[in-house]
C-alpha cells in the first residue's frame, strides 16, 4: 500500500506535448479514477506511473520514492489491460503465478496465493485452462487474480471493463469496488464511461486536453462541476446549456427572460447557464417555453428531448410517465437552487450568491 | 464436406477435367524424381539400356539391385551427409535463436538507427550469395576459420528473411503482452525467452526448415570454403560423381535419392504441426 503523488507531470512525443503539467494526490488506499474522452491523456498518464511510458518532466512518486528513473519491474506495481494481456501459452494458474515465479517464490506458497486468489474470483474450476478457453468475463478475472496474487503497493486499470458487455460490465463495477474494500489497497483506474467513474471512485480526475479538469469526490463533481467542460462530460443525459447574459447581479436568458439565481455585480457580460436533465421539470406555470421533439420512456423515467423558444436543444429527465407527442407545447421550469452558471468566454464557473 | 455439396460434382465432364488435368501436373511434377529413384536401384549396365527407344523398361527398371547403395558405403558420401547433418542441424537451433533475438529487439525496441539496420537486414536476405562469396571469404579467412565446421556454419547463422519472419510476428503480438511481463517483474530476457519465444512456435518451425533446408542443400559455399576431405558436405560428395573422366550414374542417383529424403524429413514431421496451427488459428 503507498499514496502516490503526480507532480507537475509532462509528457511529450517531439514538439507535441500531451500532458501539459498535471498535479494529482492520491491518497493511500483510494480508489482514484481517471476519466475523460479519448485523447485525453489519461491512459499515457498511467502508463507513466506504471513505467511503460517515459516522464518526459514532473515527478512521480509511489509511496515515498520518486520513481521516474525506476523500471517498471522495481515500482511494486500491478496493472490490468483493457485487452487482458494474458499469456496465451500458460494456464489460468501460471498466468496468475507468473510474478511471483520471476521473483522465485517458493513454488508451494505460489500455489496458496494463487488458490487464495483463484477462490476469490471464482475461478478455482478454470485454473489449469487456458486463457483462449475462457469467457471474456473470466478472462477479466484471470488478469485481476494476476495482479492480486503480487499484493502490490498500487493496482492500475486501464479500460478493464470496456470489452465485456454492458450485464457484465455492470456485474464486475460491483466486484471491483468489493476487491477494493477488501484489498484496502490504493487503485488508480482509467476509463472513459462515466458511469463506472460515479459509481466506483472515492475521487475522481476529469481529464480533458492533456489537463486535469477537476480533481474531487464523485458527487462533489456532480454537484459542482468547476467548468464547462466537466458539467458536460459528467453526468448523463449530459447537463443543458441555455445561452444567458448577466447584469448588475440578475442573469437574463437569450429570450429575455429573468433567471432566479443572484450573481455579484462584478459578473457582467456573457455567461451560461447549466441546468441539469433531471433538474428541468415539465410545469404548466413554468418558465421556459419548450417544443417536444422525442419521448424515449426507459420504464423507471422517461427522458424527454425538446427545443427552447430560444431554439436550444434540451433533455428532461423526469420519473413519470409523460405522453406527449412529438410537436407538442409544453411549458417547463427549472430548480433554481439546482443551477449552474459558467463565464461563457473563459467556460470557468461562476458562483451564485 | 459431402460429395455433393462439392463444386462440379455434378458435373461430371468438368470434375473428370479438373482431375485429369491435377494428376497430369502431379505427374510432371514427380516423374523426373521418381526415375530417379527408380534408376537408382538399376544395375549399371542397364542405366541407358531403354534409353534410345521409349518402352516400359525405359522407366522401370529390368532388374532391381541394390548396389548402388551399397557401393556408397565405401565412398566418402556416409560421412557427408554425416556433416551435412550436423552443419545444418547446428545452424538451425543456434540460427534460430540468434535470428528470433535480433527480430525481437527490432520488433520491441526503439534504438538509434532501427530503420537503417533493418534495411540492411533485409538486404542480406536479397543479395544473391555469389555476389558477396569473394568479400565473404577473405572475411572468413582473415577470421582463420577458413576449411573448418566454423566456416560452413556462422555465416549461415543471421538469416535476413529468417529475421524479417520473427519481426513481423513479434511486431503483430499485442504490446500489452510484453508489458505485462514487465510489470510482473520479468526482464527483457526472461520475456523473449519465456512469453515471445513460446508464442511464435509456428515461426519458430517454419524458419527452422528454412535454414535446415538451405544448409542442407548448400553447395557452392562448403565447396569454396571447406576443401578437405573429411569436412565435404553431402552436395560436394554428390557431385564427384560427374567428372572430366565420366559420370558414374549409379551413384549419383542412389547418392541424390537419399539426400532427397533426408531434406523431406523434418518438412514431413513438421508438416502435422503446421497444419494444425494453420486449422487451430480460425478458433482463436
Amino acid at each position: 500500500m503507498a499514496q502516490v503523488k503526480i507532480a507537475q507531470v509532462r509528457k511529450a512525443y517531439g514538439d507535441n506535448e500531451v500532458l501539459h503539467g498535471v498535479d494529482i494526490d492520491i491518497p493511500d488506499g483510494s480508489f482514484t479514477i481517471l476519466v475523460g474522452p479519448s485523447g485525453c491523456g489519461k491512459s499515457t498518464l498511467l502508463r507513466m506511473i506504471a513505467g511503460l511510458e517515459a516522464i518526459s518532466d514532473g515527478e512521480v512518486i509511489i509511496g515515498d520514492k520518486v520513481v521516474n528513473d525506476i523500471s517498471s519491474p522495481e515500482r511494486d506495481i500491478a496493472m490490468v489491460f483493457q485487452n487482458y494481456a494474458l499469456y496465451p501459452h500458460l494456464t489460468v494458474a501460471q498466468n496468475m503465478g507468473f510474478s511471483l515465479k520471476v521473483a522465485k517464490v517458493p513454488k508451494a506458497e505460489i500455489e496458496t496465493k494463487v488458490k487464495d486468489a483463484a477462490k476469490m474470483l471464482g475461478l478455482t474450476e478454470y485454473l489449469n485452462r487456458r486463457p483462449q478457453k475462457l469467457s471474456g468475463g473470466q478472462r477479466q478475472r484471470v488478469a485481476m487474480g494476476r495482479a492480486i496474487v503480487r499484493d502490490p503497493s498500487v493496482f492500475l486499470f486501464d479500460e478493464p471493463l470496456s470489452n465485456l458487455d454492458a450485464k457484465m460490465r455492470g456485474q464486475m463495477r460491483t466486484e471491483l469496488r468489493s476487491m477494493h474494500r477488501r484489498l484496502g489497497s490504493t487503485m488508480i483506474y482509467v476509463t472513459h464511461d462515466q458511469i463506472e467513474a460515479m459509481t466506483m471512485a472515492d475521487q475522481i480526475v476529469v481529464m480533458n486536453g492533456g489537463y486535469a479538469q477537476q480533481i474531487g469526490a464523485p458527487l462533489d463533481i456532480y454537484d459542482r462541476p468547476q467548468n464547462l467542460f466537466v458539467a458536460s462530460f459528467i453526468g448523463a443525459p449530459a447537463m443543458n446549456f441555455l445561452k444567458a447574459k448577466a447584469e448588475g447581479g440578475q442573469v437574463h436568458l437569450t429570450d429575455g427572460t429573468l433567471v432566479d439565481m443572484k450573481v455579484s455585480d462584478t459578473v457582467t457580460g456573457d455567461v451560461i447557464v447549466g441546468v441539469r436533465p433531471e433538474h428541468l421539470t415539465l410545469d404548466p406555470n413554468g418558465a421556459l417555453q419548450i417544443t417536444v421533439d422525442e419521448v424515449e420512456p426507459t420504464g423507471s423515467e422517461t427522458h424527454i428531448s425538446a427545443t427552447t423558444a430560444a431554439g436550444i436543444a434540451v433533455k428532461l429527465v423526469t420519473a413519470e410517465r409523460v405522453s406527449a407527442e412529438s410537436g407538442a407545447a409544453l411549458k417547463a421550469a427549472y430548480q433554481a437552487d439546482k443551477l449552474h452558471l459558467f463565464d461563457a468566454e473563459t467556460t470557468n464557473r461562476i458562483e451564485t450568491l | 464436406m459431402s460429395d455433393t455439396t462439392r463444386p462440379g460434382s455434378n458435373r461430371p465432364i468438368l470434375h473428370f477435367g479438373r482431375y485429369t488435368l491435377m494428376w497430369a501436373l502431379a505427374v510432371l511434377a514427380l516423374a523426373p524424381l521418381l526415375w530417379m529413384f527408380l534408376s537408382s536401384l538399376r544395375p549399371t549396365q542397364e542405366m541407358f539400356a531403354h534409353a534410345s527407344s521409349f518402352s516400359w523398361h525405359t522407366i522401370w527398371p529390368e532388374t532391381f539391385t541394390f548396389q548402388n547403395y551399397t557401393a556408397l558405403l565405401e565412398t566418402g558420401f556416409p560421412r557427408a551427409i554425416g556433416n551435412s547433418l550436423f552443419i545444418a542441424v547446428v545452424t538451425m537451433v543456434v540460427g534460430v535463436f540468434v535470428n528470433a533475438a535480433a527480430a525481437f529487439a527490432f520488433a520491441t525496441f526503439d534504438f538509434r538507427f532501427r530503420g537503417p539496420l533493418f534495411l540492411l537486414v533485409l538486404l542480406t536476405a536479397m543479395m544473391p550469395f555469389e555476389a558477396i562469396v569473394l568479400p565473404l571469404y577473405m572475411l572468413v579467412n582473415a577470421l582463420g576459420m577458413i576449411d573448418s565446421y566454423s566456416a560452413l556454419i556462422v555465416p549461415e547463422l543471421a538469416n535476413g528473411f529468417v529475421i524479417l519472419m520473427f519481426r513481423q510476428f513479434f511486431a503483430a503480438i499485442p504490446r500489452e503482452l510484453y508489458e505485462a511481463g514487465r510489470i510482473d517483474g520479468a526482464s527483457w530476457l526472461r520475456i523473449f525467452l519465456t512469453i515471445a519465444l513460446p508464442v511464435s512456435w509456428p515461426v519458430i518451425l517454419t524458419g527452422s526448415i528454412m535454414i535446415f533446408i538451405t544448409q542442407f542443400e548448400a553447395f557452392f559455399w562448403p565447396l569454396v570454403a571447406a576443401p578437405s576431405a573429411e569436412l565435404t558436405v553431402a552436395q560436394v560428395e554428390i557431385a564427384k560423381n560427374i567428372s572430366l573422366e565420366g559420370a558414374n550414374w549409379g551413384q549419383l542417383f542412389s547418392s541424390m535419392s537419399i539426400v532427397c529424403v533426408v531434406a523431406a524429413l523434418p518438412f514431413l514431421v513438421f508438416q502435422r504441426f503446421y497444419i494444425r496451427n494453420v486449422a487451430s488459428s480460425g478458433i482463436k
